[in-house]
Order: C-alpha cells, then sequence, then structure tokens
C-alpha cells in the first residue's frame, strides 16, 4: 500500500550569502546551498556536480562562516562553521559519505566564529567574538595543527580588540581593519598580521554619519562607507586629511579594494555596482542588478563576486551569487533559487516556536501564522511558477535552475533608496493556467501608496491580465534551433469586478468547456464572472466578459472556485456556505433540497473547492471532508484539521487518479522544530493511501499533471511524492482516449487490408475462405489475451491466441 | 429526464409460450414502425398524428418472428416454425394494398438477427453462422466458428460491423467478436468467467455493448471489448431476482430497465435512476428505443414496450448527462441506510483512528445540555471554530431528537449552542417551533438558515420590536434578487419602520417590489415627513463639512510634500 508511494527531496534550495569560493584552477565555482554544495563549471555556466545533503551524509552547512580550498589536494575543501565546527568535505569524487574528517575548534563561551583571515593545512587565523551587531571584543586567534591524524589543535591569541562594530580584511590577508566604539568616539584598528609589533594604529574617525561598510587595500588605504551614502578615504600616512567620494544616496552596504588599490567598489540600495577609479577619480557604473549588493568580493582577480539581497518583502532570505568578470563586466554566473513570497513573514517562525514551547497543553498542528506560499506549476513545461512581487519566476524542477522572471506589471527597475520606499509595487496575488498551458491569468494588485499623500492613499487597484504562451523558435545556422518561450500580454482589464472589489479566486475552465479556454474570477462579496477567448481558436483576438453573476451585499475573504469536469456545474464556497451555479444561466440552481444540503455541510469557513470524481472536496477551517454529489451526503473522509489561513495552498488533487494530497504542518514538541506530513487520500475514504513525512515546513503542494506531486518547503527546498510503481496508466487510457468511431475504421481497414494482401496472394486456396486468415497482427493484438489472466484455464488461452493468430 | 406514461398503440393479438411476442425494426422511428408480431403479423404503423395501422402481411398463428428488416418496402423476416421446427427468412414486398411473398429461405438454427444492407441480405444464426444472400434462393456461409459456441446476441453496426455474442455454456466462456460486412474479423475477445452465466441480456448502443447479468450490467467498450464500468442493479434499488429483465440503451450513458412491471431510466456514468414508472397489474418490456443523436442536448426520444399485451409508446426526455442534471439525485442503498445509524467521530488528520459516537449516551442523559455541550467541548453556549469538529450526520441526528423527543421541554442550552452552529440542517418550520421560546427565537433568525418565506411569515405577526428588527437586518442579508415580498402586509410593516425608526432599506426594497399603490395616503404622507426631515439634516450636515472643509484649508497645512530625493537632508 504505502511502498507505492515515496517522499523525496529532490530538487530547490537557496544559495546561502557567503561563502562561495573558486577551485585552485579558477575553473569551476563552489556555492554553498542551504540543502547542497553545487559546483558550476564556469565556461559552460553549467552546474557539474551537486552534492547534496541528507540523513545519510549527515551534511548541513547552517551557519557558514567560510569555504576554504586545502592546500594540498584540489579535491577537498574546508567548511568552517560558526560553532566552531570544521568539516573537510570531498566535492570532487562520488562518495558514499564526502565527509573526510571533521574537527572542533575551541571557543571561549559564548563566542562564535567570525572569519577565517588566513588559511593552510597546517594553520589557520581567525577571528572569534560575540555573534551580535552591538560593539563586542574581537578576538584574533591561530590555530595550528599539532597532530593530524588525532585533529590535535594549539591555539595562540594574537590580539584582542574590543568594542568592535565592524571590521574587514585586506585582499592579500595581512591587514585588519576593525571599526571599535567607546563613549562617544568611533576608532578604526589596522592589525598588521606581518608585524610583530603589538602597538596597532588607530585613527579616530571624526564624522558623525553611522558607518554600514569598510574596506582596507594592502597598502593600508582605508575606505569606510556611510549610510548617508558618501564614502571617506583614509590614506595610512595622512590621518588628518580624507577623502570624499559621493554618489550613492542611501547606504553603502559593500566595498572592496580591487587588485593594486587603484579601485575601489561599492555597491549598495540603488543596485548599482560603482567603480571609483581612485587617481583620476572617475566612476563607472554597472546598473540593474537584481538585489541589494551586500557583498563584494574581489579576492580572485579574474572575476567579482557578488552577493545580492533579492526581496525586500518580508524578510525573505533569498540571495543571488552573481559571478562578473573584472574585464568586461559581463555575467558569468548568476545563482539562486526558488524564490516564494511568504504569506507571513518568517521572523515570525522564531515567535512560533517559542510560544508553542512554551504553553504546555497545546494542539500542534494549530500553528499561528501562515508560512505558506502560491505556487502553480505550467500543465506543458512542468516548470514552476512562483509569485515574486510583481515577477513571476520560473523556476525548472528537473534542471533546478531559474528559467527566466515573467514581469507582470511595470515598475521601478532600479533600487529604492529613501523615501522611494513609500512607493509600493504592484503585487500579483493570483494566476492561473488553461489546461492546456497556452494561456495564463494573472490578478495583480496595485497600492496607491501614501507617496502623495492623496485621499486614495490606501485604495487598491486589481487588474486581471489574460497572457498567452508564446513559443517561438530561433534557427541559428550554426547551431541548433533553440526554442524560447515566453509570454504575451493579451488583455488588460482594469478592476474587472469594479471598483475597490479585490478578486479572492481565480480558476481556469474544463476542458470540456470551449477546450478550457476560460477563466473564472470571484470576488469577496459572492460576485463571479466568466471570461473567454474573443475567437474560438485562440488567435490574438482579446478576451472579454461572457457571464456573470451579481455581487450579494455580504462580504468574506473565504471564496473558493471549483467547476465540474463536464462544465456543467460551478461551485462557489462563499465563508460556510456552497453555491451551486448552473454554467449556461449562470443562475444559482434553484433546488431547496440542494441548496439546502449544500449551506450547511462546510461546517466553517471555507478554503478550497475541487470536484474529484464527483465528490466534492471541502478544505475548510476545522475540517477536510468529501461529499458525494450525487446524494450530498458525507463520504467517510471527514477529517479535522487546523490548517493555516490560505490552507488552498496546502492541498491538491489529481485529477487523473482522483487522488487528494493535503500538506499538514505542525510543531513537533520533542525537537521543538516544524514538521510537516503530507497524506494522499482516495475520495472516498479516510484512510490516508500514503502518509509522508517531512522535518520542515511545507509551503505549498501541487500535482504535477502526472503522476507525482510536488511541494515546497520553508527552506524553498524541493520535494516529490512519487509513485514507484512503473504507471501502465498510459497504456489502459490510450484506446479509450481515441474516439471509438476512429478506432473501429482503424481496425476494420486493418481487416480488409490484409485479406486483401491475403487473396492476392492465394487465390487458389479458397477452403480457407470462411474462417480464412485476414487478420493482421500488431502490438495491440494480444493485448486482450492477459485480461483476468490469474483466473484462466489454459485451454482458454489457447483459444484466445489462436483467435488472435487465426 | 423522464419517461412518459406509456400509451396504447396497438393490441397483440394473444398467443401462448412464445417468448419472442414481437420483433420491431431498427430504422422505425417516432412516426412509422415496423413491427413482425408472432402468430399474427408483419405490419407497419403510422404513428403520428395519432397510431394507425398503414399495411400488414398476415403470418400463420404457429410462426414466430425471431428478427425483421425492412429496406424500400420489402419486409426481411426470420421466422419459426412452431409445428414444424422449421427457421426460415421471408421476405415480403409491401403492395399498395396487397403483399407479395417474394421467397423464403429454410435455415438450420434459429435466426438471431438479419439485415439487409447494399443488395445483400445478411444473417446470423444461433449455430454462430453469418451468411449472406449472394443469389436469389441461396444463402452462402461466410463465416462460421466450429465449436460449442452459440450465437445469443447479434446487433449490426453502421452497416458494416457485425457484432455476435457466443457463449459456451459449458465452459460458461462468452465470445465477443466483429466482422466486418466483407467477412473479416476486425476483432474479439474470449470472457471466461466464474461466475456462471445464465440468462444473460445484451444491448448495444453508441461503441458499447451493455450485458446485464442478474444485478450487474456490464459495460464493454468497442472494439476492444473493455470494460468500462458496471452497474450494480442492487445499488440503485431495481429488482431483479425472479423478474424479467430488458434493456434498451437510447443514448450514451443511458439505459431503460424493464424490470417487471417498472422501468426504470438510468444513467450509468453517474450511477443513478433518472425516473421511474410503473404499470401495475402488467408486466413490461422495452423493445426499442429511438437513438439519440450524439452531442446534442435534451432530446426527446421515442421508444415502444410491449406490456402485456398492448404495443405501448413512451416518450423519454433525456437528461444532459451531466452534473448538474445529476446533482443530487442518487438515492442512498441499503448498505448507506445502515451505516447512518451509526455516528463517527471526526479524528485529526494526525490521528486518523475509526471510532463510534455513542449517540444514546447523550441522548438519554438526564442533563442533555450539559451532556451536548460537554461532548462538543465548548466553552460558551455559542458555537466557536475550537469546538470538536463533527459530522454533518450527527448534528441532524442531534437536533431530529430533540425536536422528536423533546418538544414539549426545548433543552434551551443545546439550542442556542446548536443555532449558532454551521452545520444546523435546514428545519421547515423552524421558527413555528422556537415560538414558545422567544430567546431562542431570536437566536434562529440571527444565525439559522431560515427562508425568506418564514422570515416573512414572521415579521407579519410577530409583537416584539427586537425580533421585529433583528428580521430586518436578516433580510436585509440577503441577495436582492433573491428577495420576494408578496406575502408581506407591506402597509403594516413600513408603519411598524416608521415607528420604531429602523429598517429604512426594507422600505426601498418594498417599492421596488409591490410599488406604493396600495399603501394608504397617511402612510405615504408620514413617509414624506420622515424623508423630508432626512434629507434637510443631510443637507445641514453637507454644509458644515464644507465649512469645515474651508477652514482647515485656510488654517492648517496638512498635506507636506514629500520630495523623492531630498538632498537637503543628507548629512556628512
Amino acid at each position: 500500500m504505502s511502498e507505492e508511494y515515496r517522499l523525496s527531496l529532490v530538487s530547490g534550495g537557496q544559495p546561502l550569502p557567503i561563502g562561495a569560493t573558486f577551485t585552485e584552477d579558477g575553473r569551476h565555482y563552489i556555492v554553498p546551498f542551504n540543502n547542497q554544495l553545487k559546483v558550476y563549471f564556469i565556461s559552460t555556466r553549467q552546474c557539474i556536480r551537486s552534492l547534496k545533503f541528507n540523513k545519510l551524509n549527515n551534511l548541513n552547512l547552517d551557519n557558514l562562516v567560510s569555504i576554504k580550498l586545502d592546500t594540498v589536494d584540489p579535491n577537498l575543501i574546508w567548511c568552517f562553521l560558526s560553532n566552531g565546527d570544521a568539516l573537510v568535505i570531498n566535492w570532487k569524487e562520488k562518495l558514499v559519505n564526502p565527509i573526510i574528517k571533521t574537527f572542533k575548534l575551541d571557543l571561549n563561551k559564548d563566542d562564535s566564529l567570525l572569519e577565517i583571515v588566513q588559511f593552510n593545512n597546517e594553520s589557520f587565523t581567525v577571528i572569534t567574538g560575540k555573534d551580535s551587531n552591538k560593539p563586542h571584543t574581537r578576538n584574533i586567534i591561530q590555530y595550528t595543527i599539532t597532530d593530524n591524524t588525532t585533529n590535535t589543535l594549539e591555539h595562540e591569541s594574537l590580539s584582542i580588540i574590543r568594542n568592535v562594530i565592524l571590521f574587514t580584511i585586506s585582499k592579500n590577508t595581512n591587514k585588519l581593519l576593525f571599526l571599535s566604539k567607546s563613549k562617544s568616539q568611533r576608532i578604526l584598528t589596522i592589525v598588521d598580521l606581518t608585524s610583530k609589533d603589538s602597538n596597532n594604529q588607530t585613527i579616530v574617525f571624526p564624522y558623525k554619519s553611522f558607518i554600514t561598510s569598510l574596506a582596507i587595500s594592502n597598502d593600508s588605504t582605508i575606505a569606510v562607507g556611510t549610510s548617508s551614502g558618501v564614502i571617506h578615504l583614509i590614506y595610512e600616512n595622512s590621518t588628518s586629511t580624507t577623502r570624499i567620494l559621493k554618489w550613492h544616496i542611501d547606504q553603502v552596504l559593500s566595498l572592496s579594494f580591487h587588485s593594486d588599490s587603484n579601485y575601489l567598489i561599492s555597491g549598495g540600495l540603488e543596485r548599482v555596482l560603482v567603480f571609483w577609479q581612485l587617481d583620476t577619480e572617475k566612476q563607472q557604473f554597472l546598473p540593474r542588478l537584481n538585489g541589494d549588493i551586500i557583498s563584494i568580493n574581489s579576492s580572485f582577480d579574474e572575476y567579482i563576486s557578488l552577493t545580492l539581497k533579492l526581496d525586500e518583502q518580508n524578510n525573505s532570505k533569498n540571495y543571488e551569487i552573481l559571478l562578473l568578470s573584472s574585464l568586461d563586466l559581463k555575467s558569468r554566473l548568476s545563482i539562486n533559487g526558488p524564490r516564494q513570497e511568504f504569506n507571513s513573514d518568517l521572523n515570525n517562525v522564531k515567535k512560533l516556536i517559542k510560544s508553542m514551547s512554551k504553553s504546555s497543553k497545546i494542539d500542534i498542528s494549530k500553528l499561528k501564522y501562515d508560512f505558506t506560499s502560491f505556487i502553480k506549476i505550467h500543465p506543458i513545461t512542468k516548470q514552476i511558477y512562483i509569485i515574486n512581487g510583481y515577477n513571476l519566476q520560473i523556476f525548472d524542477f528537473f534542471k533546478n535552475e531559474q528559467i527566466s522572471i515573467q514581469k507582470i506589471s511595470e515598475s521601478l527597475q532600479i533600487g529604492k533608496v529613501r523615501s522611494e520606499h513609500k512607493i509600493l509595487d504592484p503585487s500579483i496575488t493570483k494566476f492561473e493556467f488553461t489546461n492546456d498551458g497556452k494561456w495564463m491569468a494573472t490578478i495583480e494588485e496595485h497600492h496607491h501608496g501614501e507617496i502623495d499623500n492623496l485621499l486614495s492613499q490606501n485604495d487598491l487597484t486589481y487588474i486581471l491580465k489574460i497572457w498567452k504562451f508564446v513559443e517561438s523558435t530561433t534557427k541559428n545556422p550554426q547551431s541548433t534551433p533553440t526554442t524560447s518561450q515566453s509570454w504575451e500580454l493579451v488583455t488588460k482589464i482594469i478592476n474587472p469586478h469594479g471598483q475597490h472589489v479585490p478578486i479572492i479566486s481565480l480558476i481556469s475552465a474544463p476542458s470540456s468547456y470551449f477546450q478550457g479556454i476560460g477563466f473564472l474570477t470571484a470576488d469577496n462579496n459572492g460576485g463571479v464572472r466568466l471570461w473567454r477567448s474573443n475567437s474560438v481558436n485562440g488567435s490574438n483576438d482579446g478576451w472579454s466578459l461572457r457571464k456573470l453573476k451579481p455581487s450579494s451585499n455580504v462580504f468574506s475573504n473565504s471564496v473558493s472556485l471549483t467547476w465540474s469536469k463536464d462544465s456543467s456545474l460551478i461551485f462557489l464556497g462563499f465563508e460556510d456556505e456552497i453555491i451551486s451555479i448552473d454554467t449556461n444561466t449562470f443562475e444559482e440552481i434553484e433546488n431547496p433540497e440542494i441548496n439546502n444540503k449544500l449551506q450547511n455541510i462546510a461546517g466553517s469557513r471555507i478554503k478550497s473547492l475541487d470536484i474529484v470524481d464527483n465528490n466534492l472536496i471541502i478544505l475548510s477551517k476545522t475540517s477536510i471532508k468529501s461529499i458525494n454529489l450525487l446524494n450530498l451526503k458525507e463520504n467517510d473522509l471527514v477529517l479535522s484539521v487546523n490548517q493555516p489561513k490560505h490552507g488552498e495552498n496546502l492541498i491538491t488533487i489529481n485529477h487523473i487518479k482522483n487522488l487528494i494530497a493535503i500538506a499538514v504542518n505542525y510543531f513537533n514538541p520533542q525537537t521543538n522544530k516544524l514538521n510537516s506530513k503530507v497524506f494522499v487520500f482516495k475520495p472516498t475514504s479516510k484512510t490516508p493511501i500514503f502518509i509522508g513525512d517531512h522535518d520542515d515546513y511545507i509551503t505549498s503542494i501541487n500535482w504535477n499533471f502526472e503522476n507525482d506531486f510536488i511541494f515546497i518547503d520553508i527552506k524553498s527546498k524541493i520535494g516529490l511524492i512519487s509513485n514507484s510503481k512503473i504507471n501502465n496508466i498510459d497504456n489502459e487510457s490510450a484506446p479509450t482516449i481515441m474516439d471509438y468511431a476512429q478506432e473501429m475504421s482503424i481496425l476494420l481497414n486493418n481487416a480488409q487490408s490484409s485479406s486483401e494482401i491475403y487473396k492476392t496472394q492465394d487465390e487458389v486456396d479458397d477452403s480457407q475462405e470462411i474462417n480464412g486468415q485476414t487478420k493482421s497482427l500488431d502490438i495491440n493484438s494480444f493485448n486482450n489475451l492477459y485480461e483476468n489472466l490469474n483466473s484462466i484455464q489454459l485451454d482458454t488461452l489457447f483459444e484466445r491466441v489462436m483467435q488472435v493468430i487465426n | 429526464m423522464s419517461l412518459s406514461e406509456p400509451f396504447t398503440l396497438t393490441k397483440l393479438p394473444r398467443v401462448s409460450g412464445v417468448k419472442e411476442r414481437c420483433t420491431i425494426t431498427k430504422n422505425s422511428d417516432a412516426d412509422t414502425l415496423n413491427v413482425g408480431i408472432s402468430g399474427a403479423s408483419i405490419s407497419k404503423y403510422i404513428l403520428k398524428p395519432s397510431p394507425k395501422l398503414a399495411w400488414s402481411h398476415s403470418l400463420p398463428p404457429s410462426s414466430v418472428v425471431t428478427a425483421l428488416d425492412e429496406n424500400n418496402e420489402v419486409y426481411y423476416a426470420g421466422v419459426f416454425n412452431k409445428t414444424k421446427k422449421s427457421h426460415s427468412v421471408l421476405v415480403v414486398e409491401k403492395l399498395e394494398n396487397d403483399s407479395k411473398v417474394l421467397q423464403e429461405i429454410e435455415l438450420e438454427s434459429k435466426i438471431i438477427d438479419l439485415k439487409y444492407s447494399v443488395d445483400r441480405l445478411y444473417v446470423v444464426t444461433e449455430n454462430s453462422i453469418i451468411s449472406f444472400q449472394d443469389n436469389k434462393d441461396k444463402l452462402t456461409k461466410y463465416w462460421e466458428n466450429k465449436g460449442l459456441y452459440t450465437a445469443i446476441y447479434s446487433n449490426f453496426i453502421n452497416d458494416e460491423v457485425i457484432l455476435t455474442v457466443e457463449f459456451n455454456a459449458k465452459k460458461n466462456n462468452i465470445n465477443y467478436r466483429l466482422i466486418s460486412i466483407e467477412g473479416n474479423e476486425v476483432n474479439s475477445k474470449i470472457l471466461e468467467s466464474k461466475t456462471k452465466f445464465s440468462n444473460l441480456r445484451f444491448t448495444y448502443s453508441n461503441g458499447t455493448l451493455y450485458q446485464q447479468h442478474e444485478n450487474i450490467i456490464t459495460l464493454l467498450r468497442l472494439p476492444h471489448f473493455i470494460e468500462t464500468k458496471s452497474v450494480d442493479l442492487d445499488e440503485l434499488s431495481i429488482p431483479f431476482k425472479g423478474k424479467n429483465i430488458t434493456l434498451a440503451s437510447p443514448a450514451i450513458d443511458r439505459l431503460i430497465i424493464t424490470s417487471d412491471q417498472d422501468v426504470y431510466f438510468i444513467n450509468t456514468n453517474f450511477n443513478i435512476v433518472l425516473n421511474h414508472i410503473t404499470s401495475p397489474k402488467s408486466k413490461v418490456e422495452i423493445l426499442f428505443t429511438t437513438q439519440a443523436q450524439p452531442k446534442s442536448y435534451h432530446n426527446s426520444l421515442f421508444g415502444v414496450l410491449l406490456k402485456d399485451n398492448d404495443l405501448s409508446g413512451i416518450s423519454i426526455t433525456l437528461d444532459s448527462n451531466t452534473l448538474r442534471d445529476s446533482l443530487g439525485k442518487r438515492s442512498s442503498t441499503k448498505s448507506e441506510k445502515s451505516a447512518q445509524a451509526s455516528y463517527k467521530v471526526v479524528p485529526s488528520i494526525l490521528d486518523i483512528k475509526d471510532e463510534e459516537i455513542d449517540i444514546s449516551s447523550i441522548t438519554k442523559s438526564k442533563n442533555f445540555d450539559d451532556a451536548l455541550l460537554t461532548f462538543l467541548g465548548a466553552e460558551n453556549d455559542y458555537y466557536t471554530e475550537k469546538d470538536k469538529v463533527v459530522s454533518s450526520s450527527f448534528i441532524n441526528a442531534i437536533v431530529s431528537h430533540i425536536f422528536e423527543f423533546r418538544s414539549d421541554k426545548l433543552p434551551e442550552r443545546a439550542l442556542t449552542y446548536l443555532l449558532t452552529h454551521p452545520l444546523l440542517p435546514t428545519i421547515d418550520g423552524l421558527l413555528d417551533l422556537l415560538r414558545s421560546k422567544p430567546r431562542l427565537l431570536r437566536q434562529a433568525i440571527v444565525t439559522a438558515n431560515v427562508s425568506i418565506k418564514e422570515l416573512n411569515k414572521e415579521l407579519n405577526i410577530t409583537e416584539n420590536d427586537e425580533i421585529f428588527k433583528d428580521i430586518i437586518t436578516r433580510l436585509l442579508e440577503f441577495p436582492k434578487d433573491k428577495l420576494n415580498f408578496k406575502d408581506l402586509e407591506s402597509n403594516h410593516i413600513v408603519e411598524r419602520i416608521l415607528s420604531l425608526d429602523f429598517g429604512y432599506g426594507l422600505i426601498s426594497l418594498l417599492i421596488d417590489s409591490s410599488g406604493i399603490f396600495t399603501w394608504s395616503d397617511e402612510l405615504i404622507v408620514k413617509l414624506q415627513d420622515v424623508l423630508s426631515r432626512k434629507i434637510d439634516a443631510l443637507d445641514s450636515a453637507s454644509n458644515l463639512v464644507a465649512v469645515v472643509d474651508q477652514i482647515e484649508l485656510k488654517h492648517f497645512k496638512t498635506v507636506k510634500k514629500v520630495p523623492a530625493y531630498s538632498i537637503e537632508q543628507l548629512s556628512i
């Protein structure tokens, strides 16, 4: 029973903001993710190796501080974690256990490892201290491995600097710069690791502005980035005079000296990378990067690697690692993961766990916050579409790469600074594909924002857009033709349900209704509208409103829709009532018996409705239940649940096999973590056919239009619930899909043509004319032979065989 | 989706001991009917405007018509002579006022089906021989199954394929076969079953062969004879044991089944009985139906029933074969009914178990209120989403228990809770039942699912002002197109609204629905007074707002312009 299904984590993951490193030869780039190590071959931009973390190898690089290359064996890397653990990992060869050895650095109590300054196989210099934004003491400690077999370490403290806020390391790793705060003064301290002199040079920073970033060059030139956007340059021998570089108008988040200290590179919230040629003060810009530049690394001369913080909403920690060539500033690699938009701020995870672990008597599945996200799978390409602000991220699950970003709405292309943050971007709330995958509908919300301080500042405009899938093949004489896929806007409807009326639900038409080219929208007061293409064949004629059911005067945010497979019926879930709508008349069905039953069956606010094999599956706030639509009675499947506000993200239906998958997140009091389970049900039974466990919060689950369910969790890991049994559904369904008349005529033609062949070949012998050899054999000939084979007698089998070949 | 009452087309002569009372050609329709009546005649009836005999060729009383076809006014009949025990094909031509026997061909075995198509007559006989007439006097065998199989059913499909079903009683095998009229086997399949087949019945329509054996009707899809579905007559509550069952399929997924005196119209796709008629005292068989055109909805079709000694017509209105037409149509089966006597606990999804609720411990408890509320884990006397999740059948059982056994002394707390519960079923006349308890009545008006009609009725009769207000509030929550004030005493209601100074929204709806012509002058004057007072108040209020706005504009700078870039704020 349960062996048929398997839950596995296969894809996804987020790149970590720090730790990416080049291999010795500079041809490969090793990028740590939260669930794997990926190695890219830079010249082909392809991922050539991914080392997945799983329960078997027990790898986990959370709190990674740095990755260093082994100075002897190029296949080994040393990963340092903030708690002092160091793992030596073989990244190149496929080993059962890629961890070669582990050891632990002794740290003071409350201290964590903050940075690795210098590294070789025998000794390394590190900075330790309390991991906090407030001023704290930083220790520079040198560890030496005295015995390689037992991993015995000796350590020696090189220097201690107190009240440190920020620090940085020069490119040749010889110089360290610390910013410390004592009373009202801010002091910059330079530590030179090459000199044995313990008197560190100190400079008092005379200005008031808040320092956000630091850099020190090999020749001790100091760059200080401030929150107002000004960069101060302080030269070693002229402590009083500083040079000022002005271009940034908001925080300078990252600074780095390039190669020979002639260039300074800076970046910040503007999303523009700025190159300062220090001798001439000429500037060069690389604008329109995807995110705020939070770190610049130019330690490898050929490339500049940037870490971009991608999204500003909800504190999601999505980063992009961008690798630029130093010569032409062209992008060599751009590495990111799925970018979900969670319904609740991820900072609340900690709060939630804290409150859950405190209270003793709790319902472990009743979670206060909703971290789900809205994700859909394209029915044809099987790519995952993820809402990301006003963009849709298209992510390929098999390649485990972002394919493209589809821009749905116009917005500012640049990073926002200062009061620009008050301009609110439009955001996509819902999208849906037609069953053939050729059309997409999106709904977006435009905030007027407070920028002009108008009365309308809290108003929202809703826009429905219909997009067409365009596949264009560009034929390049040199290479194989490449197909590019994109979405083209066909129709844009502003306020499709009237002004200030939000659209809560959006579904596509079943294939039986005008080939499924249609969308249904429902608003927050029960109005339903049907949109269809103006032309049946789907040329670019635009879409229009075809039918509408007027709104009531009651409001609800629990609105859901479903449309029966034969397109005759639409069910609208509104608060805790189910309203049945006849597709032809677009009016509520006037049958008191049906209406009375449907009104009182959900039990609480409805989150999602779906029809599976004439059963209505209702997910409400307190329960999941299945109703047989033919007798309007509850099936055996009635279970109590505590799904989050957007519980519709955690339920999905396999419409081929008529299975329901639901993900349930819960708090595990033993481990103090959020775990989850995935249940697969048949619509008539409460006994699940599969239960899968996952050790993170699942944010969305979807059917992949084949046999599997795909889910994504809070760490953007993508998992698969697959049917391990090789499925013969294709063989079974193929004949039924074909039209009966068509099939019959094929068989008839076969029979006729073979009898004609027979006649021409052997006209003399007509003794067999009656039961003549008039049938040709093909793959399907023996199909019937194997039906209910286990109960068959041998001579019947013979008879069957004879029938086929005779 | 209905069957009409059968209407008599003609009476049949009394013939004893014959199973095949009559046969109808497949090319018959709602206008003309070609019937072969055993022991009597081959006849043509014109059915419109009223049934009348157009032509007939009489047969000796000993002959049984086993198959019939008509082509261009020539009738081909498979005839069995009871006295001579002989089988033959009789070819009769219809003349203006007479008939002419063209020929009679003797055959060895019973004729199952025959068909005249493209200048040839094809005959299927019980001994599994298919033959055709290639010259005038003789039939030529072109397909023969030498075995122990007996042909039990045959049908010509689209004039080009012959479907036969053969049965081997000894091995209990069924052999389905498709043969083209050229004599080539198109497809065949042998079905071996452990269940002993007897008295099999078949019908064919639109690519599906329906096979009935006892309670199971199996749908086999041509041309591969794949079993797509099976329908259990038990589940549809159709009696079959010891009954004479006949089948006919007028359209895809639709089947007409007769079982002695009952005629059922079923949809095999949704497994529901669409319609059911009974002709008391007479046994019915379905002989023939016209075929629906595929993909057209709401077809009206015609069928012929054999009703004792009557040949009856029946008109069949098809359903659309959609979920919309089938919603709620399935009656509960016996097993489902027995299952309803028990009420299951709704378990949490993280701890799925099968447990039953002992409902009697609640219903028989001395303190019913407490027992129920404790069981439901209710913290208050009203429903909240924190309470225990129960199935709707449990709530139904509790509610019907209250009104059945405790109606004289309604449990107030329990009912207050139930009236706020979203699973509370719709109860006819709920307000009447609760009238003795004004508190519960109010609760029901505010939270329970009460029809507009009942609310209107209560609005007319209530004397309590608070209840009156509640009803108006509730009525205004309904969508406007659903409201109906036909039975409302509007004059009286409006007066009361004015005196209570509450619910003016209802007045405008009342005017919309029935106008003010029935109202008394006095009332209209009153209403006008109220309205002009309201307009005056609004007028002065808007004046005031304008004044305040002006003052604000003059004296306060409420809007402070924030520039997008403010260099002044930069400090070094």
